[in-house]
């Protein structure tokens, strides 16, 4: 290994080097009150050097590399401020006191971003356990407000999926293999210990990671890298959860080389801001290093946050109208007189990296990790078997089924009749103990769904400052994962067993019929609580990688380039014998491996100190998600047949000012991806069953403009407009393959048609107007934000040839005019456009210093001040379609709504 | 300072303990055992039935208002196995009745034993092709009832238990048409020593839409009745249990004619699995055009084809022979059937035999609506010899002679000299089906002996392509060959165009099996299709056959479009 890294080395021309006696100092203030601030975070941003203020608010970088650097200036209560410098060699450089101002976007940090749509998650989609919170760069003005302001909608930058950002932690990659995104559920709650973190946006060169597309970050976990002393925060809101706590402790790096920090972390909601949900959720971490000398240090970082929380359902309009509330929630019910929710999230992935730093010398360093996470995660629903849907708000139960008198029963029932609007647990146990006594198994059940994973990584990264124009770094990355998936029995209400066999296929093929089996093996299994069923089986991914980049520096220009190859292997291990496929269910499937690449290359030309053009082009050639690999995984090992390598063609151009009182940025940006794969799993009317449709070869293009401008009034008057408007729209009609669940029919291949049909879950033009005001210790904030255009997620089964012929004969008794036809095909393929919507945002805060050194901070943010409750934040269409009438009314698009008016409040006490 | 660390820590960490909430701390409910307090019952099943008979043997229904009318029963049938569909059915010590609910999964509150009592102030009673049947108001007729209102109507009592359930009465073929079995409808009835005909071959129920199959229930004194079982019914794709053995099911008629539903395969007992020797039948006294049957005989030879003759007395109104039976006109409405007699005066329904005209030219030219001056006349015709109206009679008549007259319909074709023939009586025979496009299939109709397909699929016409192919037929050892065979075609748009080009005969020498496109096929024009839309077969004349080949391929070839889609049946197939 160690040859390997040397041959590079060679290849990239590292040549030893050494400067002596450069150093560079100085002193921070706090710009309000002139008191010196300590504990500061001082790092120079090309050398990966980090010190830390004294209880003078000076500090010192003893062993600098001469040349144009930048000295970022970070920590508790204070905006992080960036500082170019010249440092001279071998001399010490003064840059005299520097004057920060209080950070008053700390409390939005503490209230925005973890919590804000952890309960909309859709419900049939397994891999919305994670969700997306933007990452913001702090010297960014766009991304940074737009990390706030943007997240009641949830805003991705550029409107790309969250696959496409790479999240670090101690410089080693923790994006989950199996769906490709990050889970914030890893490190929830625990935003003290996760709070010292390098962002860095699409194409932006770093020192951790080639990058990609949606930007990357790399946490901080090594324990020297804490203030030493406590930090205890306390937090009242009305959102996900209601109360949160958590500790931090860190001794700071003491004489004998060694550091720890703690955090502890507890969230909790009885009851969250929609009905029926509740949240528990702990959180710890623990972090311990070694520093042995000027060399060497090693860190061992570990922490875990398990969560219990029930969620919320997206409904249709009529259910929330009827309801009386956009915030109704057909999850729960009332089981003697409490209220049960049938949709449980259960998490914990306990995680731990061992780093070791390694200065070589003074322009070389190599940092080297490995990384352990083992997630549990199960989510539970209802089943049911031979019985009728149990789900409230199931269409059949709806005032729209029905007509004439038997609708305005309906309607008066689901207005005036809370509990038939929501689940009737006593019912289903009657129901149970009923089969009890004819002997039979469980009508009614509660479900665990499992995906579980084992991953272990490595990575090592070697930087070299060559000369003070250029740096290299190099690195590779390994990781091994194993994703389990099955299903547990996880509450069979009162019954006695449930028989493991499939009802969609017994009506297809006969009670008797080997097709019904899960587990061929163990046909007719008799499952008790806590044992597998229905499904097993493992994912194997492996996947490594080793990339380059080198960074140029000079004082008009700077530039930069990257590559990286790599490749991804990946097969399914079946557990259980599928009586559907029991020729290809059981044991290993082919192992599927691609081969990887990337390439990207930017320059910045400054044309003066205050004006810069920036611009970057990348291409990428990605594996894959093995996720969407698999026909129909929960059954057989059958591979999609065109399977290919994803290919991302990406550029942008900026144009970066500051101009005394102004500051700003304008970006154009174009995005085409090409041979995409997406999978939708969804329940079909016709044929009674499950069924996987996976679209390959899509292609998508995302282009916009991102604008920024910034105007400082006053020293502690800042208004700020941020600005997003784009278009993401899929470009071609990929191939569809539908794989029946029940084996009722084979696999069958067609076309969707989905050109220019938009990219769902984000707005495609978003606003907002911030004002801050900061004065004595007191904050001011208010944000107003404007969304538009954010589209529906859509079901390609309804974009295929198949679900708009014959709609001649759909219009009862009528003979159609063509005109009539046609209009009826377009509402059958119109993607929904969700209506626009303003919201407005205020917070305040006050920070205070005493005389003892501590510090205690209070914030209140109030977000959606004016309770606008009809913002739609996001939806998708239901996949059962009426085949008869064709009409869209049977089966109408499912919403989630922005909360209405909801507040944050947090004191932290820093001692 | 560290001590105060500490202590903060652990007053947080005690603090927020104590707010713990955990979803596993729910109570399991305990069962609920229903314990009826209401008024008792004031009304019989059988009471209620005979207030409304007229309106169920009829096609509205009747609200029922009476405040206080409460009946009680006990589930004897539900949905469980999917044979039922939004149905159960409760029986009283006179008799069982149907309730019909806008749901699924019923017998998971309402399973078999259940004792109910229901209040029946807003129900709707009416009949479902005769059988008493109480839910809501669909069409002006009885239809579904809302689970919510059939909830705020039923009160449960006790637990179930099969203790419950009255006692299954044993039926003979002959109590079928004694007095009083009207009460037995609805109810669940036990036959002794019966099988079913192809079982241990055929399976209950094809098909994947919700649709039914008859299977013939061979009794042990010989006579047939219809099982029918839903596809759905999650034993639908077992096979008829083979041998001989007793059978529980539901006695249910549907306009006159009995039909039997199975529960479950619990209700299938004893089935010894011995091939099974049908009964000796009673001799024929003749079969012929010039020896026909006369009542005793076509009384006597249910089950058989042929001739009867007599003379036309009556018809019947309604569901039952013993209430509908008219002798004098008016005859007003009264197409779909004629009484026939041994006399021409006969009055007695007990001497009559029950005549089905199917409709086309057999029931334009003899129904006593439109032709009053029928009654009384001699009457000669073919048909099928079946129970129908509970009593012996002939159905699917396709030729008939009245007082000496021209011929009505078609002769049945003579086989005896045929090189090959097929009825589809029975099924496809040797004929295949082979799908070219879309999912239309040739499907065999038992009830009207043909072979029947139709691109419209749940009320949607849709492009189809579908091929019904005969056996490699050898005309190598005739100098000619032509074929003959009966058709209708309906929704056609009444237009000749469209009958042709969607129903075509094709004849190859070179196809051999599979796919028709392995094969070159030759269009035979057909000389004649229907001039109307209906469902009257007619003779589609006489279509030259190439000679000369061992392995001949007939094929009648369907082809719609969603714009063109008659349905096409076609019959006694000849090659001669």
């Amino acid at each position: 290994m160690k040859q390997q890294l040397w041959i590079i080395l060679v290849l990239f021309g590292f040549v030893s080097g050494y400067a002596q006696g450069t150093k560079l100092k100085g002193t921070i203030l706090n710009a309000d009150t002139e008191q010196p601030v300590s504990d500061a975070v001082v790092s120079l941003k090309k050398q990966s050097k980090t010190v830390r203020t004294n209880h003078k608010g000076t500090f010192v970088f003893e062993r600098a590399a001469s040349g144009l650097d930048v000295v970022v200036i970070s920590g508790l209560g204070i905006l992080p401020t960036e500082v170019e410098v010249t440092i001279k060699n071998n001399q010490v450089t003064d840059l005299g006191v520097i004057r920060v101002k209080n950070f008053v976007d700390e409390m939005k940090d503490e209230s925005a971003a973890f919590t804000f749509s952890e309960s909309q998650l859709n419900e049939d989609n397994d891999a919305s356990q994670t969700i997306s919170a933007l990452l913001s760069p702090s010297d960014d003005i766009f991304l940074s407000k737009a990390g706030y302001a943007f997240s009641s909608m949830r805003f991705q930058a550029r409107g790309y999926d969250s696959q496409y950002s790479n999240n670090y932690i101690n410089g080693i990659k923790f994006n989950d293999r199996e769906n490709g995104r990050f889970s914030y559920g890893l490190i929830g709650g625990l935003n003290d210990a996760t709070r010292n973190s390098d962002e860095v946006s699409a194409f932006s060169p770093n020192r951790f990671s080639f990058g990609g597309i949606g930007g990357s970050s790399n946490i901080d976990m090594r324990a020297s890298h804490y203030a030493a002393g406590s930090k205890l925060s306390l937090s009242a809101c009305n959102r996900n959860y209601t109360l949160r706590g958590t500790y931090t402790y860190s001794t700071g790096l003491m004489k004998n080389g060694w550091a720890i920090t703690a955090s502890g972390s507890r969230r909790w909601a009885k009851e969250g801001n929609i009905e029926g949900t509740f949240y528990n959720a702990w959180g710890y971490f623990l972090g311990i290093e070694k520093v042995f000398n000027d060399k060497h240090s090693i860190a061992l970082s570990t922490w875990g946050a398990p969560i219990q929380r029930a969620q919320q359902a997206a409904s249709t309009q009529e259910a929330y109208d009827l309801a009386g509330s956009n915030y109704y929630n057909a999850n729960w019910g009332y089981q003697n007189g409490k209220k049960r929710n049938a949709r449980v999230v259960e998490a914990y992935e306990p995680a731990a990296v061992l780093s070791w730093e390694y200065k070589i010398n003074n322009k070389i360093k190599l940092n080297t990790a490995v990384s352990f996470k083992y997630t549990n995660y199960s989510s539970t629903a209802l089943n049911w078997y031979n019985a009728a849907d149990p789900r409230p708000d199931y269409y059949k139960n709806m005032p729209s089924a029905f007509t004439g008198d038997q609708r305005d029963e309906a309607t008066n029932l689901w207005k005036n009749n809370k509990d038939h609007r929501q689940i009737n647990w006593g019912g289903l146990y009657q129901a149970n103990y009923l089969a009890n006594l004819e002997g039979d198994g469980a009508r009614y059940m509660v479900e665990a769904r499992h995906n579980d994973q084992l991953a272990v990584g490595f990575s090592s990264v070697l930087n070299r400052s060559v000369s003070k124009n250029l740096n290299l770094t190099t690195g590779i990355e390994f990781n091994t994962t194993k994703g389990m998936h099955y299903k547990t029995m996880d509450d069979l209400l009162g019954a006695n067993y449930f028989t493991d066999k499939d009802q969609f296929a017994e009506r297809d093929f006969g009670a008797e019929s080997s097709n019904l089996q899960n587990d061929l093996d163990n046909p007719n299994r008799k499952i008790g609580v806590g044992d597998k069923f229905g499904y097993n089986y493992n994912t194997y991914i492996n996947t490594g990688s080793i990339w380059s980049q080198g960074e140029y520096k000079f004082s008009h220009i700077d530039y930069y380039y990257a590559g990286k190859i790599g490749a991804t292997q990946f097969w399914r291990e079946g557990l259980m014998r599928n009586g559907r496929a029991p020729l290809n269910s059981k044991g290993n499937s082919e192992k599927s491996l691609f081969f990887e690449s990337a390439l990207k290359t930017g320059t910045t030309y400054k044309i003066t100190g205050n004006h810069f053009i920036n611009a970057n082009v990348g291409f990428e050639n990605r594996a894959p998600l093995v996720t969407n690999s698999f026909v129909s995984p929960r059954i057989k090992n059958t591979l999609i047949g065109d399977l290919d390598t994803e290919k991302i063609l990406s550029a942008d151009l900026s144009y970066t000012f500051n101009i005394s009182k102004f500051k700003g940025r304008v970006t154009a940006y174009q995005t085409n991806f090409y041979d995409l794969t997406e999978i939708d799993n969804y329940y079909h009317d016709q044929a009674k069953t499950y069924v996987n449709q996976v679209m390959t070869g899509i292609s998508k293009t995302h282009r916009g403009i991102e604008a920024a401008l910034a105007y400082k009034a006053t020293s502690s008057l800042t208004f700020t407009t941020i600005a997003s408007f784009a278009q993401y729209q899929y470009k071609n009609r990929p191939n569809a393959t539908r794989s029946f669940e029940n084996g009722s029919k084979a696999d069958t291949t067609e076309v969707v048609y989905l050109k220019n049909f938009y990219v769902s879950g984000t707005p495609q033009t978003a606003a907002s107007f911030i004002v801050d005001y900061a004065i004595k210790g007191w904050f001011f904030n208010a944000n107003v934000n404007y969304y538009d255009r954010t589209y529906i997620d859509f079901m390609p089964i309804r974009r295929t040839a198949g679900a708009v012929s014959g709609l001649a004969g759909s219009f009862g008794n009528e003979v159609p005019t063509t005109e009539m036809i046609t209009q009826k095909a377009q509402q059958i393929v119109e993607q929904e456009k969700l209506s626009s919507g303003f919201t407005l945002d205020l917070s305040i805060g006050k920070y205070l210093r005493f005389r003892n050194g501590t510090s205690l901070s209070l914030n209140l943010s109030v977000s959606n001040v004016l309770n606008n409750t009809n913002l739609r934040s996001g939806g998708y269409e239901q996949s059962r379609l009426d085949y008869v009438t064709h009409s869209m009314d049977k089966f109408p698009n499912k919403y989630f709504y922005a909360q209405g008016t909801n507040a944050f409040l947090n004191i932290g006490y820093k001692f | 300072m560290k001590t105060i660390n500490k202590l903060f820590f652990f007053i947080l960490l005690a603090s927020l303990s104590l707010v713990s909430c955990n979803q596993n701390d729910f109570d399991t409910p305990p069962i609920d055992v229903p314990h009826y307090t209401g008024a008792p019952a004031n009304m019989k099943i059988k009471d209620l039935k005979t207030a409304h008979a007229l309106i169920i043997a009829g096609k509205t229904a009747d609200l029922i208002k009476d405040p206080n009318m409460i009946i009680s029963g006990v589930v004897i049938a539900n949905d469980k196995s999917g044979n039922l569909y939004k149905k159960l059915v409760i029986q009283d010590e006179t008799g069982a009745i149907d309730l019909a609910i806008n749901q699924t999964g019923l017998y998971t509150i309402y399973p078999v034993g259940q004792k109910v009592f229901i209040k029946c102030d807003g129900l709707y009673i009416g009949g479902y092709g005769g059988q008493a049947q109480l839910g809501g108001l669909y069409n002006e007729g009885v239809g579904q009832m809302t689970q919510a209102t059939f909830e705020s109507k039923v009160a449960l009592d006790g637990l179930p238990n099969k203790e419950n359930l009255p006692a299954v009465k044993e039926l003979a073929f002959a109590d079928l048409g004694k007095t009083g079995v009207e009460d037995l409808k609805g109810t669940v009835v036990k036959f002794k020593g019966v099988h079913f005909e192809n079982g241990g071959k055929d399976i209950f129920s094809a098909g994947t839409t919700n649709e039914l199959m008859q299977r013939n229930l061979v009794l042990s004194t010989g006579e047939k009745l219809a099982v029918r079982t839903s596809s759905f019914a999650t034993f639908a794709k077992m096979t008829l249990p083979k041998g001989t053995g007793d059978i529980i099911v539901i006695l249910g008629s549907f306009n006159g004619t009995w039909q039997l539903t199975l529960r479950s395969t619990e209700d299938l007992i004893n089935f010894d699995g011995k091939d099974v020797v049908d009964p000796v039948t009673p001799p024929s006294t003749g079969n012929t055009k010039t020896t026909p049957y006369d009542f005793a005989a076509a009384k006597a030879n249910q089950g058989k084809m042929g001739w009867v003759k007599g003379y036309i007395v009556g018809a019947v109104d309604g569901i039952t022979l013993s209430t509908g039976a008219k002798f004098a006109a008016p005859f007003t409405g009264l197409t779909s059937n004629i009484l026939v007699a041994a006399s021409s005066t006969e009055k007695s329904t007990a001497n009559c035999l029950a005549i089905q005209l199917p409709a086309g030219a057999v029931k334009d030219a003899l129904n006593l609506d439109a032709h009053a001056d029928n009654l009384g006349k001699e009457i000669l015709f073919y048909g099928s010899l079946e129970n129908y109206f509970g009593t012996a009679g002939v159905k699917n008549v396709t030729a008939a002679y009245l007082a000496g007259g021209p011929l009505i319909g078609n002769e049945p074709i003579d086989v005896s000299g045929a090189i090959f023939s097929e009825t589809f009586a029975a099924g496809l025979g040797a004929f295949k089906s082979e799908t070219v496009v879309g999912t239309a299939a040739w499907t065999n109709d038992a009830k009207y002996k043909c072979m029947k397909i139709s691109g419209q699929i749940n009320k949607l016409n849709t492009d189809a392509e579908n091929w019904l192919i005969s056996p490699a037929i050898d005309l190598s050892k005739v100098k000619t060959a032509s074929l003959t065979f009966n058709h209708a075609v309906n929704f056609s748009g009444n237009s000749d165009d469209n009958r042709k080009a969607a129903c075509k005969v094709l004849v190859s020498t070179d196809y051999n099996t599979g796919a028709p496109s392995t094969g070159t096929w030759t269009e035979v024009a057909i000389p004649s299709y229907p001039t109307t839309d209906s469902w009257g077969f007619i003779n589609a004349g006489k279509l030259n056959l190439p000679v000369g080949s061992a392995s001949v391929h007939i094929a009648f070839k369907y082809k719609s479009t969603s714009t063109v889609c008659p349905a096409w049946e076609v019959q006694n197939i000849v090659v001669q």
